[in-house]
């Protein structure tokens, strides 16, 4: 048995003996110590498993640890016959998967490199004084680089405008994507309370939720209000990125290389000459059917 | 809530169920290599080849039943290895056993030097050099075309553009009308800036798109399929086939800028195909052009390409055989689910040959 064979070993054996402690009436573990344990593996599993199973692999535990918690939420308040506490785990299980919900979000519209790695704070904690913030480590950024002379004061400014931006529209967003996970989490307690639907399990829990939420996507998706709110945030992302650009083509100049815009230049004027060609072939095989045409008709 | 009542012994039976799965998933995972999911594995020969594109001559396995050629033209997004990703869930495979010669292009992967590319190129060079090559090949007057999801939209033109070259069109979860209520991709779209995502990105990149086509349906494509992972991955030959897909989903080639920027604006953002407005080099695509045979293969559960965006074809042509063929199944379902094997190429070729 290899060494990632054993490390899966352990871990569940170390999962049975949890659940076993668990149910039925010991409840004195708590989820996060398996949460640890999947932590705890995945911070070696890169090393075992080939390149591109690994991250694959990493999503597909986190994603049971989140399961694994919710389970064991829901099944000890099960097996205390506490309606309380039953919903309690359940609306703990509802507003996770809108936390859960949310990061996703969040993770997708992250700032472009280098700007996200250089602000590490969250940008759904973001506030004024965080922006304030923001903008004086890229005033900082601008003046540490090798051509911090080649960048004016109204180039940052202008920076700092396109991260404001991005910020409104990133709370707009935000905004409509609350009242996703939010009628998500209305349409999951109606379809339970109505019985349209009946759960008796975490997975089944799980996919009620899923429906819940992509019926409250759909709707949504269908408003202009949502579609604007999506088409800002991705614009000022991108204006970002091309302010970025415009900064780099500085540095190339600046070095005396080649910078993004002149190439191109080179290379529409490349594709420009090379449609040329081809029209030039096409009449070159024209005329040569033509002559062809004539010569048999003179013979 | 009383459709909320958690089964203790079906709880603990589907953790159990689940850990299991997850466990042998591990120990698969790293057992697995890279050669046991190999995709489109189908004997081919390169017939033709012009900058990053090749065409790919697939030749019948059984008796030749048709004697004009099929050629396929795949969308520009994602690779052609959809339609053959694994002999058992192979489109590909099932035309040729029923005895139909196949031509495919595969467009590459456009790098930096694509960058200015643009539909006129895509669809009055490489296309048009494809089927003649194709003709050739065949030594056909004409070819047989079949377009896939953008690649048919791709084909619509050519084919009114060209008319006196295609025998017959098959579309096959093709978008025409992209702005049905229903076309997620156009509602994501609507109010991007696209001149500046192309000024700023050049090529588009692949990885963006991915996010895109996962945004249509986030929590189903993320927590539900992970959590329904470990049952596939839990015994070998599942797991094979469900990597395969994994690795066809996210080998997105960078779309190159300019063909980008004029296929979403000008069909997604202006939905010009279905106006007669769409303008390829300096000529205007008119549908009505289009007098062949045409059998519109659609997905009714399609959320990629909602049926509605394909059928919507029959009106703008001008063809007098013009046939649907509605698949109960998903976008990519119709290439790869077991019932579509046994639907799909039998329809196609027993159409083709209705036609000759």
């Amino acid at each position: 048995m290899n060494e990632a064979n054993q490390s899966a070993e352990a871990i569940f054996n170390a999962q049975k003996i949890y659940w076993q402690k668990v149910f039925p009436s010991d409840f004195r573990y708590e989820p996060e110590e398996w949460s640890a344990i999947v932590k705890e593996h995945l911070q070696h599993s890169g090393q075992q498993y080939p390149e591109n199973f690994s991250h694959f692999m990493a999503i597909l535990a986190a994603q049971s640890d989140n399961f694994t918690q919710h389970a064991s939420s829901l099944l000890k308040a099960a097996n205390t016959d506490d309606r309380q506490q039953t919903q309690h785990s359940f609306q703990k299980f509802s507003s996770q998967m809108q936390q859960q919900a949310e990061d996703t979000v969040a993770n997708q519209w992250q700032l472009p490199e280098p700007l996200n790695t250089l602000f590490t704070v969250s940008v759904l904690k973001a506030n004024p004084e965080v922006i304030q913030s923001l903008a004086d480590s890229m005033k900082i950024l601008f003046k540490l680089s090798p051509l911090g002379q080649q960048v004016t004061t109204e180039q940052i400014q202008q920076g700092i405008q396109y991260i404001l931006d991005y910020q409104q529209a990133l709370q707009a967003y935000l905004s409509q994507h609350s009242l996703i996970v939010q009628q998500a989490a209305k349409n999951l307690e109606k379809r339970l309370t109505e019985q349209t639907n009946r759960v008796s399990t975490p997975k089944q829990l799980h996919d009620l939720w899923v429906d819940c939420y992509e019926d409250a996507y759909t709707y949504r998706l269908k408003q202009d209000s949502y579609q604007k709110a999506c088409g800002e945030l991705s614009n000022t992302l991108i204006s970002i990125k091309k302010y970025i650009n415009t900064i780099y083509n500085l540095v190339f100049k600046t070095l005396g290389l080649v910078n993004q815009t002149e190439l191109n230049l080179v290379l529409k004027q490349q594709h420009q000459l090379r449609k040329e060609i081809r029209k030039n072939q096409y009449r070159i095989s024209e005329l040569q059917q033509e002559i062809s045409n004539l010569k048999q008709i003179a013979e | 809530m009383n459709g909320f009542n958690i089964d203790s012994k079906a709880t603990i039976k589907e953790i159990n169920e689940f850990t299991a799965n997850l466990k042998k998933s591990y120990k698969l995972l790293t057992q697995l290599k890279n050669s046991d999911i190999e995709v489109g594995i189908t004997p081919y020969e390169v017939i033709y080849s012009q900058d990053k594109l090749q065409l790919r001559y697939y030749a019948a396995t059984t008796k030749n039943s048709c004697k004009t050629p099929l050629l396929i033209c795949y969308a520009l997004v994602n690779r052609p290895y959809m339609i053959d990703l694994e002999p058992e869930r192979s489109v590909l495979q099932r035309l040729l056993e029923q005895g139909l010669d196949v031509y495919l292009i595969d467009w590459g992967y456009p790098d930096i030097t694509d960058r200015f590319l643009d539909l006129d190129d895509y669809i009055n060079d490489y296309i048009d050099s494809c089927v003649n090559a194709v003709c050739t090949h065949a030594q056909s007057p004409q070819t047989n075309l079949l377009g896939i999801c953008q690649g048919g939209t791709l084909s619509l033109c050519y084919t009114a553009l060209h008319p006196e070259k295609i025998n017959s069109l098959i579309t096959m979860v093709t978008p025409v009308d992209f702005q049905t209520e229903d076309n997620r991709l156009y509602q994501m779209a609507k109010y991007i800036d696209v001149d500046l995502a192309v000024d700023t990105y050049g090529n588009i990149p692949g990885i963006l798109l991915n996010l895109i086509y996962n945004s249509l349906l986030p929590m189903r494509l993320g927590v539900q399929k992970f959590l329904n992972a470990p049952v596939q991955l839990a015994n070998k030959k599942t797991a094979a086939s469900f990597l395969r897909m994994e690795k066809w989903i996210y080998d997105s080639p960078d779309q190159a800028g300019e063909a980008f920027r004029q296929f979403v604006i000008q069909f997604f953002q202006q939905n010009l195909l279905v106006k007669g407005q769409v303008k390829i080099g300096n000529q205007l695509v008119n549908l009505k052009n289009i007098y062949q045979p045409v059998l519109n293969i659609y997905a009714t559960q399609d959320h990629l390409v909602p049926p509605k965006a394909s059928i919507a074809l029959k009106h703008c042509i001008s063809s007098q055989f013009y046939e649907e063929a509605p698949i109960n199944s998903g976008h990519i379902g119709i290439f790869v689910s077991g019932k579509s094997q046994t639907q799909v190429a039998p329809k196609i070729a027993e159409w083709l040959k209705s036609q000759e």
